[in-house]
């Protein structure tokens, strides 16, 4: 007879979000399961350190497990759970003024056409970034949010979101020009 | 919604930044997390029920102990005095206000039922 635990791989999302909400923790442990992944990706874009990544997804998840029952609609969980991230993102930002960490690497090279771990480029030219830039910027490319989805996320007026990601994709463009030559992307992969 | 227009090659790079990362360790990290704060509410629970039992107590658990003396004084009273023989001591179990309150309520049952052929207590 299968047991209770073998179908939470296949429930809907808003299905286990409204298990966990009522107490169930294996319904929790799914989503875990399933976000950590987006979530920890998300973070490591955010912040380019993939122990403090983990260190933040793992607050996020706290969050969630502590806070879940305030959430109305189950369906609205992916807009809540981004919610939850970016605002955990900013809290670290203003508790440990991560902008130090980033200041050092702005005497980096360059990044070469063919180095190895593009990710990690990636991570390293975000970090370059303004932090506003950086959040709007990953929020754009990494999530795919409009404009005005990430006004109404981080609280900024919509001009300075658009400003945020033009300029800031124009310096990502500058740090990482060597990967737009042709070739350097299946180079670096 | 893509309502702007993205650089496709910033769009491709972030495309394949994103890596699948196996969950495990992290999942089983956050549930002990849950578990461990689980305990902590729990604690913190049962502390603060202490703390209002004894507060409670101690503000009104004379009060309450002295009334229930007192009733449980009037219920046991003799109904009919029969001194200290042994014809008191028989008698002492119904010679009550108590026992008769128990027997008036038994009677009051048992006819409910018998009328109505519905019993009030399940």
């Amino acid at each position: 007879m299968p047991q209770a635990q073998d179908f939470y791989p296949d429930c809907p999302e808003a299905f286990l979000v409204s298990l966990a909400r009522s107490g169930d923790r294996t319904a929790f442990e799914e989503l875990v399961r399933r976000r950590q992944s987006q979530l920890r990706n998300l973070m490591r874009r955010f912040c380019n350190d993939n122990a403090l990544a983990d260190d933040l997804a793992q607050q996020v998840l706290m969050k969630v497990w502590l806070n879940l029952r305030q959430l109305k609609e189950p369906a609205a969980f992916p807009a809540w759970f981004k919610r939850l991230a970016v605002t955990t993102w900013l809290e670290h930002l203003r508790r440990k003024d991560a902008l130090r960490g980033a200041g050092e690497l702005h005497g980096a090279e360059r990044a070469p056409a063919a180095a190895p771990g593009m990710g990690m480029d990636l991570d390293r030219a975000l970090a370059r970034l303004e932090p506003e830039q950086r959040l709007c910027v990953v929020l754009s490319y990494h999530e795919g949010l409009s404009h005005r989805e990430i006004a109404g996320l981080t609280d900024m007026p919509l001009g300075t979101v658009k400003t945020h990601i033009r300029s800031g994709a124009e310096r990502l463009r500058e740090i990482l020009e060597a990967y737009a030559a042709p070739g350097a992307q299946e180079a670096a992969t | 919604m893509m309502t702007e227009s993205r650089d496709p090659v910033l769009q491709s790079l972030f495309e394949q930044a994103r890596i699948d990362l196996d969950g495990a360790d992290l999942t089983a990290s956050v549930m002990s997390r849950t578990r461990r704060r689980l305990a902590v509410m729990a604690a913190g629970a049962l502390a603060a029920a202490l703390v209002v039992a004894l507060t409670v107590w101690t503000l009104v658990g004379t009060s309450l102990l002295e009334f229930a003396v007192l009733v449980s004084q009037f219920l046991t009273n003799p109904l009919i005095e029969l001194g200290e023989g042994w014809l008191a001591l028989v008698f002492l179990p119904v010679n009550n206000l108590a026992s008769i309150l128990v027997a008036s309520t038994k009677l009051a049952l048992m006819g409910w039922k018998k009328l109505t052929g519905a019993s009030l207590v399940r």
